[in-house]
């Protein structure tokens, strides 16, 4: 494939400028890339208080993970605006594979997100030997092919906003609106059973349309070895993520052709 | 073009069939949602068309060293785009065989927040270089430059003039076979364009092929010996250095 032959000739591009995209975050910080850590942490510190006071009906291990797994999404897409107008200059001065910009900004908070998943397993290991949580199962093993199918999504709808974002800048308020619409739309804030144990089959199917719900209920269900959802859900979920991918690879590349004309 | 039919038989290293680049001066904002997509789809509804080059048609000999000439907005930074591969054509075609070092402005992608070492590495991946060649070159760059002491410092307290020592000396390193360079040699001082001068000839010597754009009659006719005069987006004349410089420099004056 053309795509995977000119990405593998520019690996050092893209590895340098996902370092790039690391170190500048936490430039200026005088804690650094420590923060990586530090905000899951605080995080999950501050969740545990207020849903103690507010009562909330979600375990707080439940509601971490889901949004572990809603950052990721969140972080790219916010980033994505200006993975592309951001680099303006290198667009218009040189030549290289315009993807590799948003792909290293995705690359760049899958580190993030490793970072905060690391953090969990930790969380969860205290929870296991303070007060008998259980461990993960075998199941452990599909972890990595969750991740994949969240990395693909999140690079789809990066591609998407970050090529659209260049010709059509009320992207960034739109994206607004759709984010927020779909953080509700995705059992972040409420497990998943709330969805399924209420609404017959042909709503469930439209739930798990969206990427978001089979990916974070997959990472509960392997995290906290909870029973899976059925596999035909979960497939839906997964299939509706790589085909965002194919979109946005099929419109960046119709877009980025003008990119340098544009900006 | 009958000016190549004396290299005839040999490839050309750079070919435009045709080639022309049209923008679309968008004076108003997309205001509806068909504008939007009118415009996604590069069809502007309420733009106005701007020919940046046309009908171009071009080949130019491995080892050959050409100079485009020509007044503000004649196509000349556009046409050097199009060869670099920044800029697509909106109709022809632009073949071009062989590592392409563009120049079109020194130190693309340079960060204020990085140091110069990992500018270095981050402009020369840019320019195509492997990392296994940045890291041999790494020493010649610093060298070259003359920043050892600022090189892990960041970029921001570069001076503009340090910056573009540091972008030059990426450039010359990265050994390409086409060196394209837009007004690059006209910034630094006296000392740092003697250098430049010197790099270039160094360049010419070894055989690549050099295009580039200057406002200075002194160097273009210092390094090369054919001359394109592009003018408003069309080849006006071209041919040997003395002949075009004249009658250029007689148009404008």
């Amino acid at each position: 494939m053309n795509l995977l032959a000119s990405l593998k000739h520019h690996q050092d591009l893209l590895w340098i400028l996902v370092m790039r995209n690391i170190k500048i975050r936490y430039k200026n910080s005088s804690l650094g890339f420590l923060w990586t850590l530090l905000s899951p942490i605080l995080l999950i510190v501050i969740y545990k208080v207020f849903l103690s006071i507010l009562r909330f009906k979600i375990d707080l291990p439940v509601l971490v993970i889901g949004i572990m797994g809603w950052n990721f999404l969140s972080m790219c897409m916010g980033d994505s605006l200006y993975a592309v107008l951001g680099n303006a200059n290198m667009v218009k001065k040189s030549a290289f594979p315009r993807i590799v910009l948003p792909l290293s900004m995705v690359l760049a908070n899958l580190v993030n997100f490793l970072l905060f998943l690391v953090v969990v397993c930790f969380y969860l290991l205290i929870l296991h030997v303070v007060s008998g949580l259980a461990l993960p199962g075998v199941t452990l093993i599909a972890l990595p092919l969750i991740i994949v199918t969240q990395l693909a999504l999140c690079l789809g709808v990066s591609l998407i906003s970050s090529s659209l974002n260049v010709y059509f800048r009320d992207m960034e308020h739109i994206q607004g609106i759709v984010m927020m619409a779909w953080f509700f739309m995705t059992p972040v804030i409420y497990p998943v059973s709330q969805v399924t144990s209420k609404f017959g089959s042909s709503f469930q199917i439209l739930f798990f349309l969206n990427p978001m719900t089979g990916l974070v209920s997959a990472y509960r269900a392997i995290l906290l070895n909870l029973p899976f959802p059925s596999v035909g859900l979960l497939a839906l979920s997964a299939f509706s993520a790589w085909i965002i991918l194919l979109v946005g690879l099929r419109l960046f590349d119709k877009l980025q052709v003008r990119f340098a004309d544009v900006l | 073009m009958t000016t190549n039919t004396t290299q005839a038989g040999k490839q050309p290293i750079i070919q435009l069939d045709g080639v022309a680049k049209m923008y679309r001066l968008n004076k108003k904002k997309p205001f509806l949602v068909h504008d939007a997509v009118q415009r996604l789809l590069g069809r502007g509804t309420s733009g106005e068309d701007f020919w940046a080059i046309r009908e171009l048609s071009l080949s130019i000999q491995p080892g050959e060293s050409l100079a485009v000439v020509g007044g503000n907005g004649a196509g000349k930074s556009t046409l050097l785009g199009l060869i670099a591969g920044t800029i697509s054509p909106t109709c022809g075609r632009v073949t071009v065989s062989g590592r392409v070092g563009a120049l079109l402005e020194l130190g693309a992608g340079f960060h204020s927040d990085l140091t110069g070492r990992e500018n270095v590495f981050l402009n020369a991946s840019l320019l195509g270089l492997q990392r296994e060649e940045a890291e041999e070159q790494f020493e010649n760059i610093v060298t070259y430059s003359e920043l050892r002491d600022f090189i892990d410092v960041p970029l921001r307290n570069y001076s503009s003039g340090m910056q573009v020592r540091l972008g030059f000396a990426v450039a010359i390193h990265i050994h390409p076979e086409i060196l394209i360079m837009d007004e690059v040699m006209s910034v630094g001082d006296q000392s740092f364009q003697i250098k430049c001068s010197r790099s270039i000839r160094q360049f010419q010597e070894a055989g690549k092929t050099i295009l580039f754009v200057s406002h200075s009659p002194g160097q273009v006719s210092q390094l090369c010996r054919r001359v394109i005069w592009l003018e408003h987006g069309r080849l006006k004349r071209e041919g040997p250095t003395e002949e075009i410089l004249a009658a250029y420099q007689q148009k404008s004056s």
